[in-house]
C-alpha cells in the first residue's frame, strides 16, 4: 500500500463519517422554546420522543452538576460504573464500613438520577438493615433518618415521582412509628428540630398539618407525604406506575396492572391518621384530644370510602357502595320474578332433580352439621344448583326474554361491581376501620382505654390494689363495647386487649387470687388465644359461643397486606 | 479499623527476606544471561554470541564503577526540563480542578467526614501521580530513538548506566516536585473541609444533672452535626464526639453575662500508635478454651462469644513495661454487640474488662472495669499505674497484672445474659502514645512516592526496547497486574489444584463460556473432550499468569491510605518494607533497562 492508497482510504472514512453525522444531527436536533420574534422548534425525532413520554431531564427534576460531570466523564461506560460501586456498596455493607457505605451509594445516585429502584432499594438498606447493625437506638434513629434523607434527595431528581413519594410517608410512619424502639424513635421525632427544619423545605403543610399540640408527630409527617403521592396521580401528573412511563402506560393497558394497587395507595393518608390516634393513645393521651383524633380519622376515612377506585378489571367503584349495589341488584331481581312469576322456583326445582342423592342429602344439612366431605359437595355443585338471572332469561317465554335478558346484564353488572367492593373492603379491612373510628370517639372507649392504661400503669409500678380496681372498670367497659360492635373482636386492638388479660391473670396470681370465673370477656379470650385459661372450670359457655367467621385470612391490618413492588 | 492480618516485625521480614531476595535476584539474573545468551546466539552463532554476552555482561558490571554523578545529573536535569516543556504541569491543574470540586462529589453529612476527605485526597494524588509517570517515563527514550537525538547523545562520552538512572532521576525528581506541592494543597484542602465552628446560646444551657453547679446542653448544628456538652463549675468542659472529633467548651463571663466559647475541633486528625494483642483467644460458656461462636454473619471477621456466662475474649499483651507506660495503660476497644432479645432497648448491653496476670501460679485478677457497650466507634479507658483495689489496698498495676516476662492479659466478658459481644484481634488495642498527624500524613505520601518511583522506573526500562505505546501499555499491564496480584494468585491456585478452589468459575476460557453460556459457577463444565482441552489450556495461561503475579511487584502493598484515614499511625513495620521492596524493584529495573539498552546498541 503507498501513501495515495492511505490517504483515499482516510478521506473515504472522513467522508462517511460526514454522511452519518447528517441523520444523526437530525434524529438529536434538540428542542427550542418559542421567542419573542421566532417559532420554537420541536427538534429532532429523540428531542420530541422525550418531550412525548415526559423524560426530557428538565422535565424529571433537578440537573445536579456533579452527576452530570460524572456521567459525561464516563463517556457512556456510567452502566460498568455503577455496577462495580454496586458490588462496593455491598462489601462495605459486609464490612459494616457504612460512611464508605453511604457515600458509595450516593455515587451511584449521581451517576443514575433518575432510577428509582436505586433510591428505593438503597433507603431501605440503610434505614431497614443499615440500622439495625446499631446496638444504641440513637444511632439506629440517626441511620432511619439518613434513609428518609436520601428518599427526599431522591424526590429532587424525580419531582412528582410517587413511588418515592409514597416510600417516604412509609418510612415516616411505618419505620419511626413501627419499630420495635417506636417509642423511642418518635420521641427522638419530636424532638428533632434540624429533621423537622429538613422536612418543612418540602412539605408545605408542615406548620399547619404535621403538629399535634405544637408537636411534630411522625404519623401526621407521614400522612402528608401520603397526600403529595396523592396529588401527582389525581392531578395525572403521574401514575401509580411512576412518572416517567406515563405515556408508554396509557400506550399499553396490559401494563395497567402493575403498580401500586389504588385500593391501597389511597388508603394510605387516613390510616395514617388512625396510626397516629392509636399511638397517642398508646402513649397515654386521651379525652379531647385522642377523641379528635378519631373523629378526623373517620372523617378521612369516609372520604376515602367515597373515592372512586379503579379496579384491576378497569372499572371504578367506591367502598361504601357494596351494600346499594346489592340492594339495586335485589329490586331487579324482584323484577324479573314479577315479570315471569314461579319460574325461577321452577328452575331451582329442576336443578335439584338432577342431584344425586347424596348431594341432595350434602344440600339440605345445616351449615354447622356438614362434613368435610359434604361442604365439598355443596361446593363443588353450587353453580350446578344456582338459577342465575340469565338461566331465567333463557327459560322465559319470547315476548319477555329481551327484557329479562337487559335486566340480567344489569344484575350481573351491579352484583360484580358489588362484589368487587366487598373483596377491596377485605383488602384494607374497611369496615373494621370505619366501626373503630366511629367507636373510638365514644366516651365509653375512651373510658375504657383510659382504665387501661392506667391499669397497666399502676401494675408496672407495684400499685397492685389500684391496678386491679382499673382493670376490672376496664373490663366492664370493653365487654360493653365488644357486645355493641362484634367486628372489633376481630382486630389486633383485640389482641392488646387479650394481652393485657393476661397481665391481669398475672396480677391475680401476684395478689393470691382466682380468676373470676364469671369474666366478662372470656369468649374474647377463647378466639385469640385458646391455651390462655386462667379461670377454674368450664362453664359450658365457650361452646357455644360461635366465633364470628374470619374468612379470606386475617387481614387484620389493611397496610400489611401492602404490595411494595 | 479492620485489620486482617497485623504486618509482620520489619527485623523478622528483613531476616528471611533478604536471603529469599538475594537467592531470587541470583536465580533471575542467570536466567536472563541464559536466555540472552540463547536469543544472540540465534542470531550471531553460539561463538559469537557468548563473546558479546560476556561482553555486555562484564562492562555493564565494570561500567557500574564508572558512572559519573555529574553527567547522570546533568540527564536528570534534562529530563526534568523536558518534562516541564511536555507541559506536566497540565496534571497539576486537573488536579487543582479535582480538589475544587470535591465537594460537589463527597458525603458532607458523612458520621466521619475526616476519613473521607484524607483518603480521597490521597487515592486522588495516588492516581494522578500514577498516570503521570506512567506517561512521561514510558514517552521519553522511546522519542529520544525515534528523532535519533539518542544517537547524539551515545556518540559522547555517556554511558548506557547514566541515560538510565539519568532518566529515572530526573522523571522521579519532577514526579516529587509535584507530590509534594500537591501533598500540601491536599493539606490545606483537609485542615479546610475540616475546620469548622458552632455557637452556643447560653439561654439554652441548662443545669447539669451529673456534675454538682456545672452546665449543659447542645451547639448549634453546623456543618451536619451538633454537640452536646457538659461544663463543669468552673465554666470548663468539652462536647461529646460527633463526625470523630469533639471542642473544647469555656464559659467566659458570670450568670446573666456568661458566654460560652467553643473551640476548634480536637481529635479530628490523629496517629494513634496501637500496641495489639499478641494473640486473641475465646473462653466458652463453662470456662474452658475454645473458638468463636459464629452468630451467622457472612463476614467471619468477629468472634462472638456469650454474655452472663463464664465466656471471655483474652488478649495476651507483651512487653509492657513501667519505660514503655509510665501513666498507666491506655485502652482502647470496639466491640460488635449481637443481642439475641430486645432486652432494654435505651441501654447499652454491658460488659466489663479485667487484667489478669498470665501467671496462673499468681492467680491475680483485677476488679472489673464496667463499660457500656458502643457499637461502630472506639470506647477508651484509662487504666491508672497505682490502683486501689478492695479493702482499700493500692497496688501497683506492673507489679500485680503484668507477669516476670512483661505479658499482661485483658479479659473481656459480657455481662448480660443472653447478649453476645463480638470482637476481633484488632479491636483492642493499648495505646501507646500519639504520634503527629503530619508525620503520618507525610508517611502515606512516602508510599505514593514509592509507587511513583517503581512506575517511572519500570516505565524507562520498557522504554529501552519498546515503542512508546506499547511501553506505556506494558507499563500500565504491569501496575494494574500489581494492583490484583493477590487475587491472581489466588485465581491461579483456584484453577491450579481445583480440589480446594478458593474461587469458582474456571480459567479465562471456562470462565468465557460460562459467560455466553450463562452459566451457574456451581455446574459443572460438561462439554466431553473440550472441556480436558479447555481446562488444560486454562492452567497453561494461568501458570504464566501465576508466574507474573508473583515476579511483579504487589501494588496493594503500597496502600497506606487505611492508616492514615483512620487515625492510625503507619508502623514502621510497614512503611519499612515499603520502602525496601519499593527500591529494590526500582533497582531490578534500572539493571534490567541498562542490560536492555546495551542489547539496542548492539542490534542497531
Amino acid at each position: 500500500m503507498n501513501w495515495n492508497q492511505s490517504f483515499v482510504r482516510k478521506v473515504v472514512y472522513v467522508a462517511v463519517m460526514g454522511v452519518l453525522l447528517v441523520p444523526l444531527s437530525l434524529i438529536s436536533r434538540p428542542s427550542t422554546p418559542p421567542r419573542e420574534n421566532a417559532l420554537g422548534d420541536e427538534g429532532g425525532l429523540l428531542a420530541r420522543k422525550r418531550t412525548e413520554y415526559n423524560i426530557s431531564q428538565v422535565q424529571l427534576g433537578e440537573i445536579d452538576p456533579a452527576s452530570e460531570t460524572m456521567k459525561l466523564a464516563l463517556l457512556g461506560m456510567r452502566g460498568i460504573a455503577a455496577n462495580i460501586l454496586w458490588t462496593k456498596a455491598n462489601h462495605y455493607k459486609k464490612t459494616e464500613e457504612w460512611p464508605k457505605l453511604m457515600a458509595t451509594v450516593e455515587q451511584i445516585t449521581n451517576l443514575q438520577p433518575n432510577f428509582i429502584s436505586v433510591w428505593q432499594f438503597q433507603a431501605w438498606n440503610v434505614s431497614y438493615n443499615v440500622s439495625v447493625e446499631f446496638d444504641n437506638y440513637l444511632h439506629r434513629y440517626y441511620w432511619v433518618k439518613r434513609g428518609i434523607r436520601f428518599l427526599i434527595d431522591g424526590t429532587r431528581f424525580n419531582r412528582d415521582e410517587p413511588r418515592l413519594l409514597w416510600d417516604i410517608g412509609w418510612f415516616f410512619g411505618q419505620k419511626i412509628g413501627r419499630s420495635d424502639e417506636y417509642l423511642q424513635f418518635r420521641r427522638e421525632f419530636r424532638e428533632d428540630d434540624e429533621f423537622h427544619d429538613f422536612i418543612r423545605q418540602y412539605v408545605p403543610q408542615f406548620n399547619q398539618d404535621c403538629l399535634d399540640r405544637g408537636v411534630p408527630d411522625n404519623w401526621l409527617v407521614s400522612r402528608q407525604w401520603f397526600l403529595i403521592a396523592q396529588e401527582t396521580v389525581d392531578s395525572k401528573r403521574a401514575t401509580l406506575r411512576g412518572r416517567s412511563l406515563q405515556s408508554i402506560f396509557e400506550e399499553n393497558p396490559s401494563e395497567k396492572k402493575r403498580g401500586k394497587s389504588p385500593v391501597l395507595f389511597h388508603s394510605n393518608p387516613a390510616m395514617a391518621l388512625i396510626n397516629f390516634a392509636t399511638a397517642i393513645q398508646e402513649e397515654g393521651t386521651f379525652d379531647e384530644v385522642a377523641m379528635d383524633a378519631w373523629e378526623f380519622a373517620h372523617r378521612e376515612w369516609v372520604k376515602y370510602g367515597n373515592r372512586e377506585i379503579r379496579t384491576s378489571r378497569d372499572f371504578y367503584i367506591r367502598l361504601y357502595e357494596a351494600e346499594e349495589l346489592e340492594a339495586e341488584a335485589r329490586s331487579l331481581r324482584q323484577k324479573i320474578a314479577d315479570l315471569v312469576p314461579g319460574l325461577e322456583n321452577e328452575l331451582a326445582k329442576k336443578n335439584r332433580d338432577e342431584l344425586s342423592d347424596e348431594q341432595l342429602l350434602a344440600w339440605d344439612t345445616s351449615i354447622d352439621k356438614r362434613t368435610p366431605e359434604q361442604h365439598e359437595i355443596v361446593r363443588e355443585t353450587r353453580f350446578d344448583i344456582q338459577v342465575t338471572p340469565r338461566d331465567i332469561a333463557n327459560a322465559a317465554p319470547e315476548s319477555t326474554q329481551s327484557q329479562i335478558r337487559y335486566l340480567a346484564t344489569e344484575i350481573e353488572d351491579y352484583e360484580q361491581r358489588a362484589d368487587f367492593v366487598r373483596r377491596y373492603r377485605q383488602i384494607v379491612n374497611y369496615e373494621y376501620w370505619k366501626t373503630r373510628c366511629e367507636v373510638e370517639q365514644l366516651d365509653e372507649a375512651n373510658a375504657a382505654r383510659k382504665h387501661l392504661y392506667q391499669a397497666d400503669k399502676d401494675f408496672r409500678e407495684g400499685r397492685l390494689e389500684p391496678a386491679k380496681k382499673e382493670y376490672n372498670l376496664a373490663w366492664n367497659a370493653w365487654a360493653n363495647i365488644y357486645d355493641r360492635y362484634p367486628t372489633l373482636r376481630e382486630d389486633v386492638g383485640a389482641e392488646d386487649v387479650v394481652d393485657a388479660i393476661k397481665r391481669y391473670a398475672t396480677l391475680l396470681g401476684q395478689l393470691d387470687e382466682a380468676f373470676p370465673n364469671e369474666f366478662k370477656l372470656k369468649s374474647l379470650v377463647s378466639e385469640h388465644d385458646r391455651d390462655f385459661r386462667p379461670w377454674s372450670e368450664s362453664t359450658g359457655e365457650e361452646e357455644n359461643l360461635v366465633s364470628p367467621p374470619v374468612e379470606n385470612g386475617e387481614v387484620s391490618d389493611g397496610e400489611e397486606t401492602t404490595n411494595r413492588d | 479499623m479492620v485489620v486482617t492480618e497485623l504486618p509482620e516485625p520489619i527485623t523478622e521480614w528483613l531476616a528471611h527476606g533478604i536471603p529469599l531476595g538475594l537467592a531470587a535476584f541470583f536465580v533471575l539474573s542467570i536466567a536472563a544471561i541464559l536466555i540472552s545468551y540463547l536469543v544472540t546466539a540465534f542470531r550471531y552463532g553460539p561463538g559469537e554470541a557468548f563473546y558479546l554476552t560476556t561482553k555486555v555482561v562484564f562492562t555493564g558490571v565494570a561500567e557500574l564503577f564508572q558512572i559519573s554523578p555529574r553527567r547522570v545529573l546533568a540527564i536528570a536535569g534534562l529530563s526534568f526540563k523536558e518534562s516541564v516543556r511536555h507541559r506536566v504541569l497540565v496534571a497539576f491543574l486537573v488536579f487543582i480542578a479535582i480538589l475544587l470540586f470535591a465537594g460537589w462529589f463527597l458525603d458532607t453529612k458523612s458520621t466521619n467526614p475526616g476519613r473521607l476527605y484524607i483518603s480521597f485526597a490521597l487515592t486522588s494524588t495516588n492516581y494522578l501521580i500514577l498516570a503521570l509517570a506512567l506517561f512521561l517515563s514510558a514517552f521519553s527514550l522511546p522519542t529520544d530513538i525515534k528523532n535519533r537525538t539518542i544517537h547524539t547523545i551515545m556518540t559522547k562520552p555517556v554511558r548506557a548506566w547514566e541515560i538510565v538512572l539519568g532518566r529515572i532521576i530526573g522523571f522521579c525528581a519532577i514526579g516529587t516536585v509535584l507530590l509534594a506541592t500537591m501533598g500540601l494543597f491536599c493539606w490545606g484542602f483537609i485542615l479546610r473541609g475540616l475546620s469548622h465552628s458552632h455557637t452556643i446560646v447560653a439561654e439554652q444551657v441548662k443545669d447539669s444533672e451529673v456534675i454538682a453547679g456545672g452546665k449543659e446542653g447542645f451547639t448549634s448544628y453546623d456543618d451536619n452535626h451538633k454537640h452536646r456538652f457538659k461544663v463543669d463549675a468552673d465554666g470548663i468542659g468539652k462536647t461529646d464526639r460527633q463526625q470523630g472529633h469533639y471542642h473544647n467548651v469555656t464559659r467566659q463571663g458570670e450568670r446573666e453575662t456568661a458566654v460560652y466559647v467553643v473551640g476548634p475541633p480536637q481529635d479530628a486528625l490523629l496517629a494513634r500508635v496501637p500496641q495489639y494483642g499478641k494473640e486473641l483467644r475465646f473462653l466458652d460458656r463453662t470456662g474452658k478454651p475454645a473458638s468463636a461462636i459464629s452468630v451467622g454473619y457472612e463476614w467471619t471477621y468477629r468472634g462472638y462469644f456469650e454474655g452472663g456466662t463464664l465466656a471471655a475474649a483474652i488478649w495476651e499483651f507483651e512487653d509492657i513495661t513501667p519505660e514503655r507506660y509510665p501513666d498507666g495503660l491506655d485502652l482502647e476497644w470496639t466491640v460488635s454487640v449481637f443481642r439475641t432479645h430486645k432486652g432494654d432497648i435505651e441501654t447499652g448491653v454491658s460488659g466489663s474488662w479485667v487484667l489478669r496476670n498470665p501467671d496462673s501460679s499468681k492467680n491475680k485478677e483485677s476488679p472489673p472495669i464496667i463499660f457500656e457497650s458502643q457499637e461502630f466507634s472506639a470506647d477508651s479507658r484509662h487504666i491508672p499505674r497505682e490502683w486501689e483495689v478492695d479493702s482499700g489496698k493500692v497496688v501497683d498495676l506492673f507489679e500485680e497484672y503484668v507477669d516476670d516476662q512483661g505479658r499482661l492479659e485483658l479479659v473481656l466478658r459480657c455481662d448480660d445474659r443472653a447478649q453476645y459481644f463480638g470482637v476481633a484481634r484488632a479491636d483492642a488495642y493499648l495505646r501507646a502514645g500519639n504520634k503527629a498527624f503530619a508525620w503520618n500524613f507525610a508517611k502515606g505520601y512516602l508510599s505514593v512516592w514509592l509507587q511513583m518511583t517503581l512506575v517511572v522506573s519500570m516505565g524507562v526500562m520498557f522504554s529501552t526496547f519498546l515503542s512508546a505505546p506499547v511501553a506505556m501499555l506494558a507499563t500500565l499491564a504491569s501496575v494494574i497486574m500489581g494492583f490484583f496480584t493477590s487475587i491472581i494468585d489466588m485465581l491461579a491456585t483456584s484453577v491450579l489444584y481445583p480440589e480446594n478452589a478458593a474461587m469458582e468459575g474456571g480459567g479465562p476460557i471456562e470462565s468465557l463460556i460460562r459467560l455466553l453460556k450463562q452459566m451457574n459457577l456451581t455446574l459443572e463444565l460438561d462439554m466431553g473432550y473440550a472441556t480436558i482441552v479447555i481446562k488444560t489450556i486454562d492452567k497453561a495461561i494461568m501458570i504464566v499468569m501465576w508466574a507474573m503475579a508473583q515476579i511483579l511487584p504487589d501494588f496493594s502493598r503500597f496502600d497506606s491510605v487505611r492508616y492514615v484515614a483512620e487515625g492510625y499511625n503507619i508502623p514502621v513495620d510497614v512503611w519499612g518494607q515499603q520502602i525496601v521492596v519499593g527500591l529494590a524493584y526500582a533497582l531490578v529495573a534500572t539493571c534490567l533497562g541498562y542490560f536492555f539498552l546495551r542489547t539496542r546498541e548492539i542490534a542497531a
